[in-house]
């Protein structure tokens, strides 16, 4: 039942995130769903990160343009990406962290902006600086979680030396 | 052997003392001043310094006391009121949203009241929060009678236009996406061009306008009205930079959009005027 919880609360957080962006405009700069998936579906069964990436999918398909099965993909293919690199992290140092969530962020960015590219959709000139905007500031933001994450001890996160040698970690 | 007599030597000498004493006193008292100075200056500036030590110790206790107090008042009211200003601040906050979404909605009140056109005003309710094409969605829908492709517009100009409708509420594409496209002229220029979104925080381009025809920064663009979806002179945005492309038939203009997307609270759906089909109009078969 565990997992139920967790995808309603990402769900939800989204859409807060997405009502918060009309009145803070900071917020509006951020792509939110590679941080809610990441920090949220870290260390979750394939199982649930796939049916979190696909519910979280369905619901952007209410900002999409084209409503079809791109943005559902696109969600179960990040959340996927980010349990696969969660036994390969090694969460005992937030230097590991931050690697593998600008990994995350570059594979997005390389899915979002240069796949188009290469399969012949050129965009207008402007569209990917926005978009290199928008992933910078994601990276930034993620950045400040990682180490809200290690330098409180929250949510499961280890300070640097605590449990270095643990295995599994 | 007579043994001495201490106590009447000492008598003696008290006797004598006395009269030295008492001699000096009188000598003394014809000189007053020498008196004050040495029997009665001394002892007075003794008690007088000891008596100003207490006095003033006791006054710089009293001082530093009260200085204490006044210090555990200063930080209680300064504790109060920083509260009080981070109140304020939230008040000054709120009172300022609130002034501009008055602000928003007074100007669509008067665009409602300038346009013929009828419409719907609606609120914001939420923009995409990832990345992908900008939309946002508005709590109209298909009950209030919001159709597909109607034009949005805010208190400074055009929104985007509806590319999807749900019963209460719509999706809208924002005029700096990158899919966004809609015919627009200069007052003055007699040819038209198309405005392009280029992405957000990237300006619009003006695309198709001859590169003979005088265009200016600060120029306005406006909507032509000739779409179906906006009525005529709605204010697109405004020129930023007009590009000098040698061997191209074409200027190539930049144009600041009028609204910003991050401050925009309500917006105004304008019925279409055309009603749009899903069968072509041209080639169709002819309706009896």
């Amino acid at each position: 039942m565990r997992w139920i919880v967790r995808i309603g609360f990402l769900l939800v957080l989204l859409l807060l995130f997405s009502v918060f962006s009309t009145t803070v405009p900071y917020l509006y700069w951020i792509d939110w769903l590679v941080p809610v998936l990441f920090f949220g579906i870290r260390d979750a069964p394939w199982f649930v990160a796939a049916s979190c990436g696909a519910l979280s999918g369905l619901v952007m398909t209410l900002f999409s343009v084209h409503p079809n099965v791109a943005p559902v993909l696109q969600a179960v293919l990040l959340c996927l990406v980010v349990v696969w690199l969660y036994p390969l992290i090694q969460w005992n140092h937030p230097k590991n962290a931050l690697v593998a969530w600008w990994g995350v962020l570059v594979m997005d960015g390389l899915a979002s902006m240069f796949l188009p590219l290469l399969l012949g959709h050129e965009g207008p000139e402007g569209a990917g600086v926005a978009d290199l905007v928008r992933l910078t500031v994601t990276g930034v933001l993620g950045s400040v979680i990682v180490g809200v994450l290690y330098g409180t001890g929250e949510f499961g996160a280890l300070r640097p030396g605590s449990r270095a040698d643990e295995p599994g970690r | 052997m007579e043994k001495p007599r201490s106590g009447g030597r000492l008598s003696k000498a008290v006797v004598v003392l006395s009269v030295v004493l008492v001699a000096v006193v009188i000598v003394l008292g014809f000189y007053p001043k020498l008196f004050r100075s040495l029997f009665v200056g001394v002892p007075e500036e003794i008690v007088g310094s000891f008596l100003s030590g207490v006095s003033s110790g006791s006054r710089s206790a009293g001082s530093l006391w009260s200085g204490y107090l006044d210090l555990v008042g200063v930080k209680r009211e300064n504790r109060n009121l920083k509260k009080e200003l981070l109140l304020l601040s939230r008040q000054l906050s709120r009172s300022r949203d609130l002034f501009w979404e008055n602000a928003q909605l007074k100007s669509l009140i008067g665009l409602k009241g300038r346009v013929t056109n009828p419409g719907k005003p609606c609120r914001v309710m939420a923009i995409n929060p990832t990345t992908g094409h900008r939309t946002f969605l508005l709590n109209c829908g298909s009950v209030d009678g919001i159709e597909d492709k109607s034009g949005v517009v805010g208190s400074r100009g055009v929104l985007g236009y509806v590319i999807r409708v749900f019963p209460n509420f719509c999706q809208v594409l924002w005029v700096e996406d990158t899919y966004f496209a809609l015919e627009g002229h200069i007052p003055g220029i007699p040819d038209m061009g198309v405005i392009h979104g280029q992405g957000v925080a990237s300006p619009l381009r003006l695309k198709y306008l001859p590169i003979l025809v005088s265009v200016k920064k600060g120029d306005l663009v406006r909507t032509t009205g000739e779409d179906g979806i906006f009525p005529p002179d709605v204010p697109i945005g405004t020129v930023l930079s007009v590009g000098e492309r040698e061997k191209m038939l074409f200027r190539r203009i930049d144009v600041a959009p009028s609204e910003q997307l991050e401050t925009i609270s309500f917006a105004y759906v304008f019925a279409p005027m055309h009603h749009w089909v899903s069968s072509p109009i041209v080639g169709g078969e002819p309706t009896k």
